[in-house]
């Protein structure tokens, strides 16, 4: 028994060691896009996908498509509608205890782009 | 699940496991959510595992008797503690993994959450503070020093603490309300339990007694005679056990540190009698403990002989110091105690090694349900099934009780399987860590 807590100790280490070396000094494939080739969206044509079935929100400029992902969302549905069709900035940088979103879910969002806010400074 | 207490055990792992195995299940979702899912469950397990480790540690004399004595839940406690342990390692790798597919940035949050992220790195505090104070029980580098392996770990308590600060925010596997009823629950339970241990569990519960008597019963072995300063006798019923802690400001070693001993006087007797070998500073020192000074006694615990045994015929196999639940038994036997026919081998490894020769003898002579036989390595060597069958022809229908050091205890477990003694007839008593 004291054996098997050891040899999970030492693999422990040896897994975390080997995922932050890979992780601090692989370079990110990930490439930036440019956002000024994304489509130009107004604030009226934001405020029309407010319901269910089409529920896009504004987040640090850029607009997100996430109808499909509100029934995988942990926070309830009835919480996620009340922000679509609207700027959800602050949502995204202080959900649940104040922290913002990780970058796991940056990069689900990402797939979810449909384009840039109007008159937005960001 | 041989024990009422094995149940409630089980409940408080399985509940938190199942409501999130349940309830999260990622059904036909990618490797990296069912990496999330399997992580997260790593996780829930993990915490319950700890959490009821905690729980279960609560001695209170008589809550360890569901459980079939403290030794017993100690064991549970100590697996469940290897539960949280390995599954909490288990923990933070997978979650890593499951955020590979969105990127190495994604996947080093988990290992080096950003600053502010207080939840993670509670996260990773209880689990260093989990590996500091399981390290020793594990002896990951060797045998621990008895006394600074019970400080580390109270280390538990940061664990505890630091594991609930990380699950409560972060908890994605079972619905806000659920989460903070399970874990609540479990958790308030867990915290409370610790903070009784930590703060008044031991003013509250032990008892102050006088040193009547120290007498030497060999090389190395003495008898501590006790009675009660104030208040009635302790209670107690043969097999059990005390924690005995003696303030003899004279004590090279040990003084005001607690150790087990198992009670070698009768139920019936106003003395409390311990035997104490000399096996480490504590119990070295305690070979010179002087008479009318004060010392406290924690118990009973402990359930050697459960009452649904004590009625049947029975073979007691006791060794060296081991010896001392037998003469309990045989002295509540002689004072007319209500008992089944018992049948005592006294493994030693020659006459001057047995120690309580004589009172054992004396009490099987007193009393007609009662045989005791002396077995000594040098003249017969190591204990085997024809030495028992030859002295006990019905060895095989009796309940087996077996105290004494982990080789004699593995040699008779070998001969009672040999003898076709049901796993459940056999009971044997080894201290390690209590």
């Amino acid at each position: 028994m004291n054996k098997l807590a050891y040899t999970a100790f030492v693999a422990f280490w040896s897994v975390i060691g080997t995922l932050l070396v890979v992780g601090l000094m692989a370079p990110d494939a990930g490439a930036e896009g440019n956002d000024d080739e994304l489509p130009v969206i107004s604030k009226e044509e934001l405020a029309k996908h407010d319901n269910p079935d089409s529920c896009w929100k504004a987040i640090h400029g850029k607009v997100y498509d996430v109808t499909d992902y509100i029934p995988d969302h942990p926070t309830p549905p009835s919480v996620m509608y009340e922000w679509c069709g609207k700027e959800s900035t602050e949502g995204w940088d202080t959900k649940g205890y104040g922290r913002p979103h990780t970058k796991a879910a940056e990069a689900m969002l990402e797939d979810m782009l449909v384009g840039r806010l109007e008159d937005s400074e960001e | 699940m041989r024990y009422p207490g094995d149940w409630l055990s089980l409940a408080l792992v399985l509940i938190p496991t199942l409501l999130a195995g349940l309830l999260a299940w990622p059904g036909a979702a990618d490797a990296g959510q069912w990496l999330a899912y399997l992580g997260r469950l790593a996780g829930v397990a993990g915490l319950a595992c700890l959490l009821a480790a905690a729980i279960l540690s609560v001695r209170i004399p008589g809550f360890d008797r569901p459980f079939g004595g403290l030794t017993r839940l100690w064991q549970q406690h100590h697996y469940l503690g290897l539960g949280a342990f390995l599954l909490l390692l288990l923990h933070p790798p997978l979650m890593a993994l499951s955020r590979l597919p969105y990127g190495k940035p994604a996947m080093l949050e988990v290992l080096l959450p950003p600053a502010a992220d207080w939840a993670m790195w509670a996260g990773w505090l209880g689990l260093m503070a989990m590996m500091i104070f399981l390290a020793p029980s594990f002896q990951f580098f060797g045998r621990p020093n008895y006394q600074r392996w019970k400080a580390l770990h109270f280390l538990a308590g940061l664990a505890l603490v630091a594991g609930l600060v990380h699950t409560l925010p972060l908890t994605r596997s079972l619905p806000t309300h659920l989460s903070l009823t399970v874990w609540g629950g479990l958790g308030g339970l867990a915290v409370l339990v610790f903070a009784w241990r930590a703060t008044i569990a031991r003013r509250v519960q032990r008892r102050p007694y006088r040193v009547s008597r120290v007498e030497t019963l060999a090389d190395r072995v003495v008898e501590i005679s006790l009675l009660p300063l104030r208040g009635r006798r302790l209670a107690f019923e043969p097999g059990q056990f005390i924690y005995f802690t003696p303030h003899d400001s004279t004590l090279a070693n040990g003084r005001g540190e607690e150790h087990p001993f198992t009670i070698s006087s009768a139920p019936e007797e106003e003395v409390l009698r311990i035997a104490v070998k000399d096996l480490g500073d504590a119990s070295r020192a305690l070979q010179s403990l002087q008479t009318d000074t004060e010392a406290d006694v924690e118990g009973p615990y402990g359930l050697f002989f459960p009452p649904a045994s004590r009625e049947r015929p029975q073979l007691w196999i006791g060794g060296g110091i081991g010896i001392t639940p037998f003469v309990s038994a045989a002295e509540h036997i002689r004072m007319g105690g209500h008992w089944g026919d018992s049948f005592l081998i006294n493994c030693t490894n020659d006459p001057s090694r047995a120690y309580y020769h004589d009172q054992l003898q004396a009490a099987a002579e007193a009393s007609s349900n009662l045989r005791c036989l002396d077995h000594f390595f040098e003249t017969h060597g190591a204990l085997n099934r024809a030495f028992v069958v030859e002295h006990c022809p019905d060895a095989a229908e009796r309940e087996w009780f077996v105290c004494g050091p982990t080789p004699l205890v593995r040699i008779a477990r070998d001969i009672a399987r040999e003898l076709g003694v049901p796993k459940t007839s056999f009971h044997s008593e080894e201290f390690d860590f209590l």
